[in-house]
C-alpha cells in the first residue's frame, strides 16, 4: 500500500470528490488554453505577415516629422539623396542586391497604354495631362531587381546586360499588357514621346487643360524583354470584397506595374535632363539651378534576411540627410498591427488573470479537500508516513486529475478560441478603422512600393489561425501544471507542519 | 526490561497569561511482558501523557527514551514508524480503505523487517483479532465500532512493534466487545512479551491489569 496506490485508490473510491477538481480544473483550464490559443496565434499571425513581407527597405521622406515642420509653419529644404550615400548603403554586408532607379513620365502618344476596364469593375483612370501615359524607370541593375525577387515574371526575352546599363543603350523591358496592346514582340522597337507643355498661358489650361506642346522628342527603345506581374503578389491577394480603398489602391498598382517601360538608368537620366532644359526655358524663374540639378532616386535594398533590418536601419539613419527615413513593410507593418497589438495586450492581461483566478480557485477547492483529509493525513503521520511519501500522494492524485482535464481542455480550449477570436480580432479591427476613418499608412515612393510589399489587414487574417503546436502546447501546460502543484503544495506544507495530536485528538 | 522511560515530564499550556500545568515531573519505566492501565479523572491528562509516549505531542521538559535512547534523538518519524503502535478511542481509520488495507498503510510505512507475503499476514492477524476474511475486504466504514477497533489494533499490531499504547480503546464498545479487547491486551503481554499501556476510565479493564497507575494533579504514581 505505498503512496501511488494509495492516490490511484483514492481517487477511485472518492469519486464525487475527485469529479468537483476535475471539472474545476477543466473549467479554468478552457480558460487559460483559450487564451494562451489566442496570444499564440495573434504572435503566430504577425510573425508570418512579417515573414511573407521579407526583408526590403527603401529610404524615403519622413513624412511625420515633414508634417510636424509644416504644421509649425516652416517650409524645410528638400535636398535630393546623394547617389554616394546610396552607394555606400548598397555595399554593406547585410544588402543582398540593390537598386536605385528614376522615374521619367512619358507620353503614350503612339502607343496604347493599358487601363483596367470599367466594366470589370475597375477604374478607369486618367492622368492630369488627358491621355495616359507611360512611366520610363531608368535602372542600375541589370538583372531588374524586381524580377529577380519574383515580384515580375520574364515572360520572354532577356534582362538587361551589364555592358547596355554601363552605356546607356536604348534597350527596354516592357509588360506584357503594353505587348498585346501595341503588338509588340520581343526586337521590335516601341516608340515613347518626351512632350513638354506649357501651361503658362491660363486661357490654354481652361481648354481642355493640355497646355500648348513646347517641345518633343522621340524616346526609341528596343524591346528586349517582356515581363508579367507575377499572379499571387500585391494585386492578386487584395481582392477582398468589402474593402474599396484597397481594391482601389489594387488597380491602382497593377496599372501602374504594366505602363512601366524598363531601361538602362541613363535613358531616364536624359530624358530628365531634356525635360528640365526645356521647363527652365519656359519659366526660367522657376527653374534657376537647373543645371545643378540632382535627380531624386528611388534607392531599394533587399536584405539578406528580416533579422538585418536593425543594422542596416541604424547605418541608413547614420549617413541620410534630415527629414530622410529607412521605409519598410515593418514600419506599415507597426500601423496596420496596432488593432491586434491591443488585442493581443487585452489578451496577455486576461492571460495573467485568469492564470490567478485559476491558481486562487483551484487553491481554495485543495484546500476545501484537505481540510477534508485532515485527519487521514494525521493517520499517516502518527503512523510514521514519511512527509515526502504523503505529499507525492497528493500531488499525483492532483496532477492525475490536471493532467486529465488539460489535456481536454487542451482541445476544447483550441476550439473555444478559434470560435471566439476570429470574431474578436475581425471587430477590433473594424473598430480601429472606423475610428481612425482608415488606416494612414505612409507609403513608399511607386517605384519602391512593389518591392516592399502591401501589407493589408487581410493579409494579417488570413495569417490568423488558432492551432495547436507544440510551444502551445507547453505553455499551456506548464501553466496548468503549475498553477495546480502551486496549490496544493501551500496548504499541504501547513497540515504536514502540525502536531499529529493536534490534529487527531 | 524497561522499554520506555519517562524522565521529569513536564507539559503545560498558557491558560490567558496562567501556566497551566497539566503533567509536572512525570517519570516512570514501563516494562516489556506487562500490560499497564492509566486511571485518572476526564482532564487530568492521561491523553496528553499518551500522545507524548507515542510522540504525537512533545513536552515542554523532560526526555522519553524507548531502549535507553531519546526519543527525540531516534527522530519522532522514525520512532513512529518503527517502535510504537497506537490504538485511539475513535479508531482513526481511513474511510475510504478496506480493513486489510488500512493495516496495509503502516506495513508500507514501517522501516521494520516483514515477512515478505504482507497479505497473508494482514488476513491472519485480523482472523487472530476475529475479523474473518468477508469482513477483512469490506471498507472499515461498513464495519461495527468494535470490529472498526479490531483492525485498529491490528493495525498497531502489523508493524511488529513492542509497545502498544491505546487510549480508551473500549470506550465506545459493548461489555462484551471490551472484554474480548482487553483479553487480546492480555495476550499480547503475556504470551508475546510486549509493553501494553492503556489508558481507561473503566476500573473493570483495570482489575485486569498487571499494574495499574493514577494521574492525578499531573502526578503519575502506582495506584
Ligand atoms: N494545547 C492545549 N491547549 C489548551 N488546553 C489543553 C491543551 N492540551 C490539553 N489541554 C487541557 O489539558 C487537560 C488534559 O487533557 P487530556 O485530553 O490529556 O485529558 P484526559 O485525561 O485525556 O481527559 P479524558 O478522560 O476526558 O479524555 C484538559 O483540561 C484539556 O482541556
Ligand atoms: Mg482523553
Amino acid at each position: 500500500m505505498n503512496f501511488a496506490k494509495r492516490a490511484f485508490l483514492s481517487l477511485s473510491r472518492r469519486v464525487g470528490k475527485t469529479l468537483i477538481l476535475f471539472l474545476v480544473i477543466l473549467i479554468l483550464g478552457n480558460l487559460i488554453a483559450a487564451t494562451v490559443a489566442m496570444r499564440q496565434a495573434i504572435e503566430q499571425s504577425e510573425h508570418l505577415a512579417k515573414l511573407s513581407l521579407g526583408a526590403n527597405v527603401s529610404l524615403g521622406q519622413d513624412y511625420q516629422a515633414l508634417e510636424k515642420v509644416w504644421s509649425a509653419g516652416e517650409e524645410p529644404e528638400l535636398v535630393a539623396l546623394d547617389a554616394n550615400i546610396i552607394e555606400s548603403l548598397g555595399v554593406r554586408a547585410e544588402v543582398k542586391s540593390y537598386d536605385y532607379t528614376l522615374d521619367v513620365y512619358l507620353s503614350a502618344r503612339d502607343v496604347k497604354a493599358y487601363e483596367p476596364s470599367a466594366d470589370n469593375g475597375g477604374y478607369a483612370i486618367t492622368s492630369v495631362g488627358g491621355g495616359r501615359g507611360l512611366t520610363l524607370r531608368g535602372i542600375h541593375y541589370a538583372p531588374v531587381l524586381l524580377i529577380e525577387e519574383g515580384q515580375l515574371e520574364l515572360v520572354s526575352g532577356r534582362v538587361f546586360s551589364q555592358q547596355e546599363i554601363e552605356q546607356g543603350a536604348m534597350v527596354g523591358l516592357i509588360s506584357d499588357k503594353v505587348a498585346e496592346l501595341n503588338n509588340l514582340h520581343v526586337g521590335d522597337n516601341i516608340v515613347l514621346a518626351n512632350e513638354i507643355r506649357d501651361y503658362s498661358d491660363e486661357t490654354a489650361i481652361l481648354d481642355g487643360g493640355e497646355g500648348t506642346l513646347a517641345e518633343t522628342r522621340d524616346v526609341v527603345l528596343e524591346v528586349i524583354g517582356i515581363f508579367s506581374p507575377k499572379s499571387g503578389s500585391a494585386e492578386a491577394s487584395a481582392t477582398t470584397p468589402g474593402s474599396s480603398d484597397q481594391d482601389w489602391m489594387a488597380q491602382m498598382l497593377e496599372s501602374e506595374t504594366h505602363n512601366t517601360v524598363f531601361a538602362p538608368i541613363a535613358v531616364a537620366q536624359a530624358e530628365e535632363r531634356f525635360m528640365i532644359d526645356a521647363y527652365a526655358k519656359i519659366t526660367p524663374d522657376e527653374f534657376e539651378n537647373a543645371a545643378t540639378y540632382d535627380p531624386w532616386y528611388t534607392p531599394v535594398y533587399v536584405l539578406n534576411s528580416v533579422d538585418d533590418l536593425a543594422s542596416f536601419s541604424e547605418a541608413a539613419q547614420a549617413v541620410l540627410p534630415q527629414y530622410y527615413t529607412v521605409l519598410n513593410a515593418d514600419s506599415q507593418f507597426e500601423q496596420i498591427a496596432g488593432p491586434l497589438k491591443s488585442i493581443q495586450s487585452i489578451v496577455g492581461i486576461t492571460l495573467v488573470a485568469s492564470v490567478i483566478a485559476a491558481l486562487v480557485i483551484v487553491s481554495l477547492v485543495v484546500v476545501l479537500f484537505l481540510r477534508d483529509r485532515r485527519k487521514e493525513f494525521g493517520i499517516y503521520l502518527s503512523l510514521g508516513v514519511r512527509k515526502q511519501a504523503v505529499m507525492g500522494q497528493v500531488l499525483i492524485e492532483v496532477l492525475l486529475v490536471a493532467l486529465v482535464a488539460l489535456g481536454i481542455a487542451l482541445v476544447t480550449g483550441n476550439l473555444i478560441s478559434g470560435a471566439l477570436s476570429q470574431e474578436l480580432v475581425q471587430n477590433q479591427i473594424l473598430a480601429a478603422q472606423s475610428d481612425s476613418m482608415g488606416i494612414s499608412v505612409s507609403y513608399a515612393s511607386g517605384a519602391a512600393n512593389m518591392l516592399l510589399g502591401n501589407l493589408t489587414i487581410d493579409d494579417v487574417l488570413a495569417n490568423y489561425s488558432v492551432g495547436i503546436d507544440v510551444p502551445y502546447v507547453l505553455t499551456f501546460l506548464g501553466l496548468g501544471v503549475g498553477v495546480s502543484v502551486l496549490s496544493c503544495i501551500l496548504p499541504l506544507l501547513y497540515v504536514l507542519r502540525l502536531k499529529p495530536k493536534k490534529i487527531l485528538m | 526490561m524497561t522499554i520506555i522511560a519517562l524522565e521529569n515530564l513536564n507539559y503545560s499550556y498558557k491558560d490567558g497569561g496562567m501556566q497551566r500545568f497539566i503533567l509536572s515531573d512525570v517519570s516512570f519505566g514501563f516494562e516489556l511482558g506487562c500490560f499497564y492501565a492509566i486511571l485518572g479523572n476526564s482532564g487530568s491528562g492521561k491523553t496528553t501523557l499518551l500522545s507524548l509516549m507515542g510522540a504525537l505531542d512533545e513536552p515542554q521538559s523532560g526526555t522519553i527514551s524507548y531502549q535507553a535512547e531519546d526519543i527525540k534523538r531516534l527522530g519522532y518519524d522514525n520512532y513512529r514508524r518503527n517502535h510504537v503502535g497506537i490504538v485511539f478511542q475513535s479508531y482513526n481509520l481511513i474511510p475510504w480503505l478496506t480493513a486489510v488495507e488500512n493495516v496495509l498503510v503502516a506495513m508500507d510505512a514501517t522501516d521494520n523487517k516483514l515477512p515478505k507475503d504482507q497479505h497473508a499476514v494482514v488476513t491472519n492477524l485480523l482472523t487472530f483479532l476475529g475479523i474473518d476474511q468477508g469482513k477483512a475486504t469490506r471498507r472499515v466504514t461498513e464495519l461495527s465500532g468494535g470490529e472498526q477497533q479490531r483492525v485498529a489494533i491490528a493495525r498497531a499490531l502489523a508493524t511488529n512493534v513492542d509497545l502498544i499504547l491505546a487510549d480508551e480503546p473500549t470506550g465506545n464498545l459493548d461489555e462484551t466487545s471490551s472484554e474480548e479487547i482487553v483479553e487480546i491486551f492480555k495476550t499480547l503481554a503475556h504470551e508475546h512479551g510486549k509493553c501494553v499501556v492503556v489508558v481507561t476510565h473503566d476500573s473493570e479493564i483495570a482489575r485486569e491489569a498487571d499494574t495499574v497507575l493514577r494521574l492525578s494533579k499531573g502526578v503519575l504514581g502506582v495506584a
